[in-house]
């Protein structure tokens, strides 16, 4: 295991040792361990829900169901089974999915994968990524830089929320496989042919924006 | 090649193939690591995906922190209010006589229905005395009395209990809505007492002290045992004490 993920779970070990504390005494209702939780972990559900849901207003609801939640059943939490933070984010995406579907609902929104574990590349819309070609590729970005964290984003967009989802907890959370099934409720198989077809989608997609790894490797000397 | 180890080789290489994303992470075991790394010594497949992983953390570490949702004070007061309403839900959906219903004792039943505030225990009370009083004229058929005489109404509030008031070892006790049924009991044996009725509408208990405690000291000593208690709200003999 490298240094800097070493140091990650370390500081992500200590995080949640603060966690099942705040949680104990939310069990005992102590408002204060609520409000110092807010300004601990919001944050970071709020990020990885604005993830998933990409819509603000839909993410402030979606934290607050998510806290409430929290709120209402912190005893319930039991350290003996799994991290604070898997609890959390296993709440969160539940409550993401939840206004998610809402949405979709009242919108008619329509994601680009139909089935997120169908190895297709779920019939993006062609006319809208030759407007944004038009508008964004250019063969001198190809060139590494922010712009592919930037391009990632926008592949990201493109993706269906479980392939969203399973990329964000693995490379944005640092989270396992087997964490990621808790959080998601999916047995683990699903977790691990989610992320091969996310990678194949996203690689895609950011193909189509100009960036591959060929270039990154060429660039970044590995 | 044997057949046996060429399926082996291949289950090796699905396996490994799909821990690649945890290995370029550092989350996997020590073990699965060490599998991994032996595994893509010999097999360009897998390192040219884990190189395609290696890339995609590239892009999520060059990524802006720009999209990110910002935490406020007015979401933050959203929050308790959305705390208030659930608390304020909870509490009315736990009210004594839903809890009743679920199998609680009479005696906690009593002890919450002592916990409600006075206006609330009386507003319920009326109504429950108002609907069981239209039952028993509904269901009980006019019988005329055989004896001729006009019939005696009764109602529940009529002084009619001929224990209570002519008790002369009997004390009316009201407990604190808080107190346990053990620390009743205890109270209860301290005085050397029963309860012989209640509780009334209003909360009041009469307990009877044992014959051998019933004279006029010791009854006195009673009352003020259990008003010494922070647990009794009120405790007074039923007939006053003979000097």
């Amino acid at each position: 295991m490298n240094r800097l993920a070493t140091e990650r779970l370390n500081e992500a070990a200590e995080q949640d040792e603060l966690v099942t504390e705040l949680l104990r005494q939310m069990a005992l209702k102590d408002r204060r361990a609520i409000h110092a939780f807010y300004q601990l972990y919001a944050r970071r559900i709020g990020n990885f829900l604005m993830k998933l849901l990409k819509r603000p207003e839909l993410v402030d609801e979606a934290v607050n169901d998510t806290l409430l939640a929290v709120w209402q059943s912190a005893g319930d939490f039991d350290p003996a089974k799994g991290k604070a933070s898997t609890w959390l984010f296993g709440i969160a995406y539940n409550k993401g999915l939840k206004i998610l579907e809402r949405a979709r609902r009242h919108q008619g929104e329509q994601s680009l994968d139909i089935d997120p574990d169908d190895d297709s590349d779920g019939g993006w819309d062609n006319a809208a990524y030759a407007q944004e070609q038009r508008v964004s590729f250019n063969p001198e970005r190809t060139v590494l830089g922010w712009e592919l964290g930037e391009a990632l984003n926008r592949a990201l967009e493109r993706l269906s929320p479980e392939h969203r989802t399973v990329l964000e907890l693995t490379f944005s959370e640092g989270y396992g496989y087997q964490e990621i099934a808790d959080i998601t409720h999916c047995p683990i198989n699903t977790v691990k042919t989610r992320i091969f077809h996310a990678r194949k989608n996203l690689l895609q997609l950011l193909e189509r924006y100009g960036y591959s790894p060929t270039v990154y490797a060429q660039e970044d000397g590995t | 090649m044997t057949m046996q180890h060429a399926e082996a080789s291949q289950r090796e290489h699905e396996i490994v193939l799909e821990l690649l994303p945890w290995h370029s992470e550092g989350t996997l075991s020590q073990a699965e690591s060490a599998k991994v790394e032996k595994h893509l010594e010999h097999c360009p497949i897998c390192r040219e995906a884990l190189g395609q992983y290696r890339y995609i953390e590239a892009a999520f570490a060059r990524r802006g922190e720009t999209e990110g949702w910002q935490l406020s004070e007015a979401h933050f007061e959203r929050l308790l209010t959305m705390i208030n309403r659930a608390e304020q839900a909870d509490a009315a959906a736990q009210r004594p006589l839903k809890k009743a219903r679920n199998g609680q004792s009479g005696f906690e039943v009593v002890r919450a229905w002592l916990a409600e505030p006075i206006t609330l225990r009386w507003i319920l009370g009326t109504e429950t005395l108002a609907l069981a009083a239209l039952a028993l004229a509904l269901v009980i058929p006019h019988t005329p009395d055989k004896s001729g005489e006009a019939p005696v109404f009764e109602t529940l509030t009529s002084p009619a209990r001929p224990l209570a008031t002519a008790c002369k070892s009997c004390l009316h006790v009201v407990f604190a809505g808080e107190i346990t049924e053990s620390e009743m009991r205890k109270l209860l044996l301290a005085v050397h007492g029963q309860i012989v009725e209640g509780p009334s509408y209003i909360g009041v208990y009469t307990v009877e002290l044992s014959p051998a405690d019933a004279g006029g000291e010791t009854l006195e000593q009673a009352v003020k045992t259990l008003r010494a208690d922070a647990k009794v709200r009120l405790a007074e003999p039923v007939s006053p004490i003979n000097p």
